[in-house]
């Protein structure tokens, strides 16, 4: 994920370098003037939303718990270590490493799915799998 | 030779004028002079330079392709394989634009880079409201049938009788195992390139290694045929561009990603232009087979795949200081939509 300060400094500098000198009218200079004064001014006022990944959590990690139970006996270390993400996910106190951490126990899990469960045990979990990961991604696009 | 007064010649700032005139004069042999220069895209992965030369005999009309550090997916693209492959493609056969010099060394132009003659014609950018309606259009007409015989005659190459022989090949039946090959490439590039897990792409692997197809046929293909790679005539196909992922493979998989949803976005035409049985009802009449719609699906979500590898390594790139193009971070932001139409394909699957 690109931090929001890092990217905007780079619009602000590509229209400063690249587009200013190609503007021969005085009034898209003048606009182009205030925007880039806007930009300097909320650059570092900008933080990331930390809302999307609290509820892509709270969504997320009870699901985890079905997940260690379903692999414990096919696929115990990977089991293992979801369990561990949870403990993690929960005492977590920034959503955005909470949600990392979820992400990352639900990759441990398809990847276990396709490799060491029969297909009846793996389509519910997949499904459960894909249904979280729609609505993360729901709001990682800014939908509500 | 003595390099001419560049002061006057009307060209785009991030074009080396100089030292590309030097390179000109060395090549031709002769003192020339660059008498336009332009960007005319500033792709994924290389630069494209309109450079007018103007030499005893005429203006030669020239593009430089330049090959950009910190562009994506790098570990998958090689200019100089890039140029080898158009110049062993027999032009009486495809329509490409004629290669004339590859040049490794970075002195010249900031990176390796290879010139071709200009070839005259429409390029549209698909996904455009111009692109579409002009796509929409000549898809109806025989525009649209080439565009599928192309792609037919691409496959039914014989690759091994020209000089695209260095494509592999070296044993009967290499290039016919392309769905594994192309799982462990992915899978690579999807653990090089991740900044956080990639669940639904790990899941995305996960069938394909589940729903590995009998690879039909093994051919030449192109690797990235769509629309916007087409250099469109008035009745006719001027030039196929872009080839810089052709390799020796399964032919379905350029089907699968000519028909890829993100080659069709908020369309029902297969890259803006004709319907999907249309396309598959001219390849089936042009190269008497057509693939399986199992081969076809698997394709279309290997190339998801790829294409959300290939935004995840200009993420990657511009993170991490590779770069700082915007046309790289942009794809940051539209790396959600990726994953979204992967998750559409999983569950049509």
């Amino acid at each position: 994920m690109i931090e929001p300060q890092r990217a905007l400094r780079d619009v602000r500098r590509n229209l400063r370098e690249s587009v200013m000198p190609e503007l021969s009218s005085a009034h898209s200079r003048a606009v182009l003037a205030a925007a880039l004064g806007i930009l300097d001014e909320v650059v570092d006022r900008v933080r990331l939303d930390e809302g999307p990944a609290e509820a892509t959590v709270a969504e997320m990690l009870p699901a985890l718990e079905g997940w260690e139970r379903a692999l414990s006996g096919p696929a115990p270390a990977t089991a293992a270590s979801v369990a561990e993400s949870r403990r993690r996910a929960e005492a977590e106190t920034d959503p955005l490493l909470a949600r990392t951490t979820v992400l990352g126990a639900a990759e441990r899990t398809a990847t276990a799915a396709w490799g060491d469960l029969d297909p009846a045990e793996r389509d519910p979990i997949l499904g459960q799998i894909r249904q979280l990961l729609r609505a993360d991604t729901n709001r990682q696009k800014g939908e509500k | 030779m003595v390099s001419p007064n560049h002061s006057e010649i009307k060209a785009d700032a991030a074009i080396p004028v100089a030292s590309l005139t030097e390179y000109f004069c060395k090549r031709y042999g002769t003192t020339v002079t660059i008498v336009g220069a332009k960007v005319a895209s500033e792709g994924m992965s290389d630069d494209t330079w309109m450079v007018d030369v103007e030499t005893p005999a005429g203006v030669e009309e020239l593009v430089v392709r330049r090959y950009r550090p910190g562009g994506a997916l790098r570990e998958e693209t090689d200019s100089e394989r890039h140029f080898r492959i158009l110049r062993g493609i027999p032009s009486e056969q495809i329509p490409v634009p004629e290669a004339l010099w590859f040049e490794s060394e970075p002195e010249v132009a900031g990176g390796p880079f290879f010139v071709m003659r200009r070839v005259h014609g429409r390029i549209v950018v698909p996904w455009s409201a111009e692109g579409r309606d002009f796509l929409a259009d000549a898809g109806r007409g025989v525009l649209g049938e080439q565009f599928v015989t192309t792609l037919a005659d691409i496959h039914g190459l014989d690759w091994r009788a020209g000089g695209l022989e260095f494509l592999g090949a070296k044993a009967e039946g290499e290039g016919a195992d392309d769905a594994a090959r192309r799982i462990e490439a992915m899978r690579g590039v999807v653990e090089r390139y991740q900044l956080e897990p990639e669940p639904v792409l790990m899941d995305a692997l996960g069938w394909l290694e589940d729903n590995k197809p009998e690879q039909a046929r093994t051919g030449f293909i192109h690797g990235d045929y769509r629309t916007g790679n087409i250099v469109w005539g008035e009745d006719g196909i001027n030039a196929v561009l872009d080839w810089e992922f052709a390799r020796v493979g399964d032919p379905a998989c350029d089907l699968g990603w000519l028909l890829c949803r993100t080659n069709r976005m908020g369309s029902d035409l297969a890259c803006y232009m004709l319907g999907r049985e249309r396309v598959l009802a001219l390849y089936q009449r042009h190269a008497g087979w057509v693939p399986s719609e199992q081969s076809l699906k698997f394709w279309e979500i290997l190339e998801l795949v790829r294409n959300t590898g290939l935004w995840l390594s200009g993420e990657f790139n511009y993170v991490n200081g590779a770069t700082s193009e915007l046309t790289l971070a942009r794809w940051s932001y539209t790396l959600p939509n990726m994953r979204s139409m992967l998750l559409d394909a999983l569950e049509e699957a």
